[in-house]
């Protein structure tokens, strides 16, 4: 049995359980049964209404993320059931809000707008899903607005109400068709796609089917009536379910119409539960049914105590039934006599029976009382009945009274029967015999029918619990395989034997599980011999790479063919071993950076072999150490086709041990492709470890040494202070302060330097009034320059304020200064000019010096490094303050140049931004 | 009334002579140490109104000395002023975590320089008096500083 034909059935199922009970409610006499509770009413309906809106808000969220027309329409036809149960709520006429009308009419015109907006799942809308999506708002607010104005209308003009009123049938149709439409629909997509939520939808609106068929057996307010709101709530709280179980699944709600099915096991559960529900609803209902049986306790007396008793109940019941044929006669008019005789019969028979029974009942004064009751009613029974035949037919006629007794008495319930009969204030006592006997009668055939309808019931329900286990079990099995494969239990099959899709399907899946163990295997051989291929290929496109150097060779020059190729074979040989015998670790990698190449010096210093390296991505050797943007700049250089040479790298070698390495990369290109990366690298940890302990033994030299000058500088300022002392005698002292003072400054400068080979110069810029700046320092300098007779000018705008580190522009001027001063000869000049532009500024510096010979001006910025004329003016010079200087304008973001020549002076350029960047580091300049 | 209490920890004997008799003719009360050990013994039995303290030290260095006076619920709360000889930047701000108030690099300044930084430390712990609301707080924090505040002025008049 496919799996369709399964949900069919679990569909009829729902539709049909609920009308079953319906009609057990309906034969058991419920439909006379009222209960008036507005206040119960409403309850039922705000919890549908309640329901309803949850539906729509949720449908509505999931149709936001999955942008599925057909989740929107869901959404706005519950948002449709919502209003309108809503105002069906507050229009309960106790309320006296509006009026009955609106009342009556709102919750089935509500149910069919609801279901035909529903039916728009039909519609593919999948075309305008975007435009849809993006006016959704003004979609749900016009159909909104639309249900307010409807309402209002109705309220505004009687005859639109009116006429709803005359016509609640054809919504309730129409509901009715489009439900089933919907459904057909429903199951249709089922069918493809599975899904579970497709089920609540599916089982939801069967249940909800019964709207359209039972409104035109029940009145508002009876038992019936209050049995269906309970069930269409029911249904509601399916389709709910089923809306919320998607929302949670996440992907849930747009897999109602396409994607995988879900979880079944709910589905399952809520349906047995459901189904249970209805079983009790329906046991109550035939124990009550049992008990109209028992309404008549008189005769129920007589049948329990006595069986010979029994025969009353017979001819009671033949008396009524021989009641009825009289309506026909007052219509036909005619075999009058006949009947009567038939009627006077029957009665001499009753006669007869009574006094047959009279014996066995006098055995007990309770059974005696009955009888004689039964007797005395029988008698008054009998006497009116004659009297109705004996009367003429014109006279019956005219006696309304008994006419209306004996048209309703087999067509009115026996509640109306009942009422009737006292408002015309006829002998109590006939009116109940009589119906008595009508409900005994149609009792008794019903009672059969009714267990056969259980049976029934129990069975398809049975039934229906079987099916859709059926149809998960083997989902589930399929899931629970699934799921240990993706563990990587591949031997694991799937146990399904059934012969529907689902069993197919577990077929396919466990060959697939075979297939995938054989492909495992055969991956695992193939991956080897693809290894070994690799490996071969490589070999191959070297020697290729080989021959196409060759063979352009023997393009080039054919005469000297032979000769060339030997020596092109002799060239790249030597090339190679000269490559094999570098020092330095050689490495070439294809464009991908997969290695194709190291040298022994590589692997030496490395630990990894060429085997091992071959094919591989060179970056795992390398250590966390290096700082996370060398890769990157350096892979923009390669981009560009530039090369890139950083000391930044540290690797890790195979025994674990960390190096520092010097490296140079470049692209090998050719025709515009990058064939290779070329890398060159040199393990400079040593040398890196020297300069540090160069660093730190300037460090100490400087503390060392700048302990004792500043005693000797201390006490100099104390001896000044405290000693009388002779003016030639302060003099010399006033010497050896200056000279110790020197001495500290060239401290600072070889600290400055040792700092800077450390690295890690903070900079942090803060703002500055760079005129007043120099100005201070040309202050401090001037008695140098009154003694040299220097005339100094300072060209500058009026003030200009930078933002930059203090001490590394105080470095950076000092220097320059102080060179141009020193290198100046008596009576020399020096023109300082300052130069704003829009982000930078300009600092010249001109003087009248010895100038730069051409021969040294290449490495004047190096540390030591003085001008081979320097030495001839002062001795004295470290050969430091360009080297802090240039580091000092590096740091700061700015360039500097100068122009010179041997003997004419020269111009120093010093351009800063007028902001400079903040720089983290472990150590200022001083 | 009492004199400033200082505790000089310096291991250089001539920069310690020439600060102690500086600062002796300033007018304060100044006890030396020559190495850790000694000094943080001296800060106990002085309870001085200021230490100053060198970082190169000899058995236990400067800031290894700041560690345990800042550490010791009894010793917490005698200013420090660091006395270093480069100026390093790490050094200073190693210092400054530790808890010191100040810090002398000695190597830039004339001796004259480091009398007129302490007497302004005084000077400036002294300053809150002229404002009511903040003297309040600030006698709350360090209530030993209000010990010292009135002889500086006295002397500065």
């Amino acid at each position: 049995m496919t799996k369709t034909i399964k949900i069919i059935i679990a569909s009829a199922t729902s539709f049909l359980l609920p009308l079953l009970g319906f009609l057990l409610l309906l034969k058991g006499g419920y439909a006379d049964m009222f209960y008036r509770n507005h206040f119960a009413h409403s309850i039922v309906l705000v919890m549908i209404c309640g329901l309803t809106f949850f539906v729509s808000y949720f449908a509505y969220k999931s149709y936001t993320k999955s942008k599925d027309p057909r989740i929107l329409i869901t959404s706005l036809a519950f948002y449709i059931f919502g209003f309108v149960f809503f105002v069906h709520a507050i229009s309960i006429p106790s309320l006296h809000v509006f009026s009955e009308a609106i009342f009556d009419g709102t919750e089935h015109f509500g149910l069919f707008l609801g279901s035909l907006v529903l039916f728009g799942l039909i519609i593919p809308t999948e075309k305008y899903k975007y435009w849809i999506h993006e006016n959704r708002s003004k979609i749900f607010l016009s159909v909104i607005l639309s249900l307010f104005a409807g309402f209002i209308s109705l309220l505004l003009v009687p005859e639109w109400l009116e006429l709803l009123e005359k016509t609640l049938w054809l919504p309730i149709i129409l509901t009715g068709i489009l439900f089933f439409s919907t459904l057909v629909f429903l199951i249709y997509k089922y069918s493809e796609t599975k899904s579970i939520l497709l089920l609540y939808f599916i089982l939801g609106f069967s249940i909800l089917l019964n709207s359209s068929i039972a409104p035109f057996f029940y009145q508002e307010w009876s038992v019936i009536w209050w049995y269906f709101h309970i069930i269409f709530l029911l249904g509601f709280v399916l389709i709910s379910t089923g809306v919320i179980k998607g929302n949670q699944k996440k992907r849930g709600f747009d897999v109602v119409f396409k994607g995988i099915p879900f979880y079944y096991k709910i589905g399952t559960r809520l349906w047995v539960w459901l189904s249970f529900i209805f079983l009790i609803l329906m046991v109550i209902g035939l124990t009550n049914y049992s008990r109209v049986l028992n309404l008549e306790k008189a005769f129920d007396k007589v049948k329990e105590e006595s069986h010979e008793m029994h025969g009353i109940m017979d001819l009671s019941i033949k008396i009524s039934w021989a009641v009825m044929p009289i309506n026909d006669y007052l219509i036909a008019g005619s075999e009058l006599e006949e009947e009567l005789e038939k009627f006077k019969t029957l009665i001499r028979e009753i006669d007869a029976k009574f006094e047959k029974i009279k014996p066995l009942a006098l055995n007990n004064p309770e059974e005696e009382r009955i009888f004689i009751s039964s007797i005395e009613n029988y008698s008054g029974f009998k006497e009116k009945s004659l009297q109705i035949f004996n009367t003429p037919r014109e006279e019956i006629i005219s006696s309304t009274e008994i006419g209306l007794l004996m048209k309703d008495a087999d067509r009115l319930s026996i509640n109306t029967v009942k009422e009737v009969g006292r408002w015309h204030k006829i002998n109590d006592a006939e009116i109940i015999e009589a119906e008595k006997g009508f409900s005994r009668a149609q009792g008794e055939l019903e009672f059969v029918n009714s267990f056969l309808i259980l049976f029934v019931v129990i069975i398809s329900l049975f039934l229906s619990i079987i099916f859709i286990r059926s149809i998960t079990k083997p989902i589930r099995e399929l899931t629970k395989a699934a799921q240990a494969i993706s563990r990587g239990n591949l031997r694991r099959q799937a146990k399904i034997l059934s012969k529907d899709e689902i069993g197919h399907l577990a077929k396919v899946f466990n060959r697939m599980t075979k297939e995938l163990l054989k492909i495992n295997k055969k991956f695992k051989e193939e991956n080897l011999k693809l290894t070994i291929k690799i490996l071969e290929a490589e070999e191959l496109t070297k020697n290729l790479e080989e021959t196409k150097k060759a063979t352009l060779n023997i393009l080039d020059d054919l005469s000297a063919e032979k000769e060339k190729v030997e020596e092109e074979a002799r060239n790249a040989q030597k090339f190679q071993q000269a490559v094999e015998s570098s020092s330095d670790g050689i490495i070439i990698t294809d464009p991908d950076a997969n290695v194709v190449y190291v040298n022994s010096a590589w692997e030496k210093m490395t630990g990894y072999s060429l085997e091992e390296m071959l094919g591989k991505n060179p970056r795992f050797i390398h250590s966390k150490k290096t700082p996370k943007d060398t890769f990157n700049k350096m892979w923009e250089a390669l981009k560009k086709g530039k090369s890139y040479t950083t000391e930044d790298i540290v690797n890790r070698r195979k025994d674990g041990s960390e190096y520092q390495e010097h490296m140079s990369i470049a692209p090998v290109i050719i025709d515009g492709k990058t064939i290779f990366y070329v890398g060159i690298s040199q393990d400079i940890t040593r040398r890196k470890e020297v300069d540090k302990m160069k660093s730190e033994f300037i460090t100490i030299a400087s503390h060392q040494l700048r302990t004792p000058l500043t005693s000797i500088r201390w006490v100099i300022e104390l001896f000044l202070k405290k000693e009388k002392l002779t003016k030639q005698g302060t003099e010399y002292l006033q010497d050896i302060h200056t000279a110790a003072n020197n001495l500290s400054d060239l401290v600072d400068i070889l600290l400055n330097v040792s700092r800077i080979e450390e690295g890690g110069i903070s900079i942090s810029p803060k703002p500055l009034e760079l005129v007043d700046f120099i100005e201070n320092y040309l202050k401090e300098m001037e008695p140098l320059y009154n003694k040299k007779k220097i005339s100094v000018s300072f060209k500058h705008p009026k003030k200009l304020t930078i933002t930059t580190d203090n001490n590394a522009l105080r470095n950076v001027v000092q220097s320059i200064v102080s060179n141009a001063t020193e290198y100046t000869p008596e009576e020399g000049k020096i023109d300082i000019s300052l130069e704003a532009g829009d982000d930078t500024f300009l600092l010249k510096i001109k003087d009248t010096g010895i100038g730069i010979p051409k021969e040294d001006q290449k490495n004047i910025s190096d540390k030591f490094t003085r001008g081979s004329n320097a030495m001839l003016v002062k001795t004295d010079g470290t050969g430091m303050g360009l080297f802090i200087a240039y580091k000092a304008v590096d740091l700061l973001g700015g360039k500097i140049w100068f122009e010179s020549e041997k003997d004419k002076g020269a111009t120093f350029y010093v351009q800063l931004p007028l902001t400079s960047k903040e720089r983290k580091g472990m150590r200022k300049l001083s | 009334m009492a004199k400033i209490k200082i505790v000089l920890i310096e291991d250089d004997e001539i920069l310690s002579k020439v600060i102690y008799e500086e600062l002796t003719d300033a007018g304060f009360d100044v006890n030396r140490a020559f190495d850790g050990e000694a000094g943080l013994k001296l800060v106990e039995s002085e309870k001085p109104n200021l230490v100053l303290l060198d970082i190169i030290l000899p058995k236990k260095n400067g800031f290894e000395v700041l560690e345990e006076l800042k550490q010791s619920p009894q010793l917490r709360d005698y200013p420090v002023i660091l006395l270093t000889m480069l100026g390093s930047d790490e050094d200073i701000k190693r210092g400054l975590k530790l808890g010191a108030n100040d810090y002398i690099v000695k190597g830039q300044h004339a001796v004259a320089e480091i009398i007129e930084k302490v007497k302004d430390f005084f000077g400036q712990e002294s300053r809150p008096e002229a404002i009511g609301s903040t003297y309040e707080t600030q006698q709350e924090k360090e209530p030993t500083t209000k010990e010292y505040q009135i002889p500086v002025k006295e002397e500065k008049e």
